[in-house]
């Protein structure tokens, strides 16, 4: 019996890997190239417009619990919700909270907090804003739907892991006149927030998503690793295509190692 | 102030840290049954915490809707609904159990059809975004266009009945479907290990807030 778990090696690999280049990138002091990511350029303009509206931003992280496999996505959108929570703190603008899991209430009311005290306004923050709903899907997704109606957000900004929900918020997001920003890492709901919101966040780019609003250099060139990842998957993807259509299994065998 | 810093960040990044390692460790590596044990233990740990915010989510829709009624505040009357009905299933569920006859009563003939309602709003929905997307003037949504008609077509009896070549075109749409699918899960997946390792790293601090950078 090795060190290593059976089928796991490659796995472990492209995990040292990422942590390697993670390492690497995030100590450069000059700031890596990082492609425009439209959807989260537009979160700023949404919250200026909902200032200038004088109506609120409202923001969820969906229903899954931190201790589940979507954690990633919901730290991802948790450092939005810090610079979405910095942001309307500055303008006077509110932020709603609409909270599915309980896991995720403490760390979300926090992070409210903590932006509008790093904005400088602390009385910003509001209890009240952050509101816990449930995590069972449809009656979050009504109560969702319940805060859309009543409290008008101007701008609607979802990111993090959406199931079937995802359509009736984009669709009631148009109804109420607001500015959707979505991003979901579940694949076959992720085309649910693309014909409906205005703006949407694919794959890696929900987890680039705070990193790109934070501006801060090792955190951007930290996440541009991701980028030659992808490339290296493309290029063993290619290989793979070519090796399985010559007959060739080497290649898979070697990548269920 | 040290002291708040460590508290604050240092700590909790090490916790983080360990817990980590640990739980990757168990993963990939062949690790003693002691280690795996603690692995195991510490995930058990986590959901009992989780549950422990429970309390705090019924904290949150006590002060929410109590304040909503004392405000009166836009739909505050659905705020008494809410907690009226919050109150019903609260005391049937404590005093015969969330599995009695009495509570699974509640649970069909309230819950199931509110919930039922919600989900058939979805085939709305899917019209509605069709048409709003099918509205859109460029190339994509024409290629999505002629994907969709195919794909209704080959499905349809009617389109194997007028030409063969239907079903075929619709199954071979499922291949580029694929590819992009698969894209898609590789993606993501990079996207979450970098994720998962930035935050191991200490590097990923919003989940300390905005005091952890």
């Amino acid at each position: 019996m090795g060190i290593l778990s059976e089928g796991q090696t490659c796995a472990l690999l492209l995990f040292a890997l990422v942590a390697i280049l993670e390492i690497y990138f995030h100590g450069q002091k000059t700031a890596r190239h990082l492609r425009r990511i439209e959807g989260v350029e537009k979160i700023d303009e949404a919250i200026r417009r909902a200032t200038e509206m004088g109506r609120p931003v409202l923001s969820s992280t969906g229903i899954d619990p931190l201790y589940s496999t979507c954690a990633p996505a919901i730290i991802a959108n948790l450092d939005v919700i810090g610079h979405l929570a910095q942001e309307t703190a500055k303008l006077g603008t509110q932020l709603i909270l609409a909270i599915g899991p309980s896991d995720v209430l403490p760390l979300a009311t926090e992070i409210y907090r903590e932006g509008c005290v790093a904005a400088g306004v602390p009385e910003a923050f509001r209890e009240d804003n952050v509101r816990f709903i449930t995590d069972e899907q449809w009656p979050y997704t009504a109560a969702i739907f319940g805060i859309m109606e009543r409290e008008k957000p101007a701008a609607n900004i979802f990111i993090g892991r959406y199931h079937a929900e995802a359509l009736h918020f984009g669709v009631i997001g148009k109804r109420t006149g607001a500015i959707t920003i979505a991003g979901n890492t579940e694949l076959g709901m992720s085309s649910f927030f693309v014909v409906s919101c205005d703006y949407t966040l694919l794959g890696e780019e929900v987890y680039a998503a705070g990193a790109y609003l934070s501006n801060n250099i090792s955190r951007i060139n930290a996440i541009s690793s991701q980028d030659i990842i992808k490339w290296i998957s493309v290029a063993l993807t290619m290989i793979g295509a070519i090796a399985v259509t010559m007959g060739s299994s080497i290649f898979t065998n070697i990548l269920s190692l | 102030m040290k002291m708040s810093e460590t508290l604050k960040t240092k700590i909790p990044k090490l916790i983080i840290f360990l817990c980590g390692v640990l739980t990757i460790a168990d993963l990939y590596l062949n690790v003693p049954v002691s280690v795996h044990n603690s692995a195991i233990t510490l995930q058990k740990i986590a959901m009992v915490i989780s549950a422990f915010s429970i309390g705090l989510g019924v904290a949150s829709i006590l002060t929410h809707h109590g304040g909503a009624i004392m405000r009166r505040t836009g739909g505050w009357y659905f705020s008494i609904w809410l907690l009226v009905l919050f109150a019903i299933f609260a005391i049937v569920g404590f005093a015969y159990g969330p599995t009695s006859d009495q509570y699974m009563w509640l649970f069909n003939n309230i819950f199931v059809p509110v919930n039922q309602t919600m989900y058939s709003l979805l085939g709305v929905f899917i019209v509605y975004a069709l048409y709003r997307t099918f509205q859109a003037k460029n190339i994509e949504v024409g290629v999505m266009i002629v994907v969709s008609l195919f794909t209704l077509i080959g499905r349809a009896p009617i389109g194997g009945y007028l030409w063969s070549g239907f079903p075929a075109i619709r199954e071979w749409c499922k291949i580029l479907n694929l590819g992009g699918y698969r894209a898609f899960i590789i993606v993501s997946a990079i996207g979450a290990v970098a994720m998962g390792i930035r935050v191991l790293l200490g590097r990923e601090t919003s989940i300390l807030g905005r005091g952890g950078e």
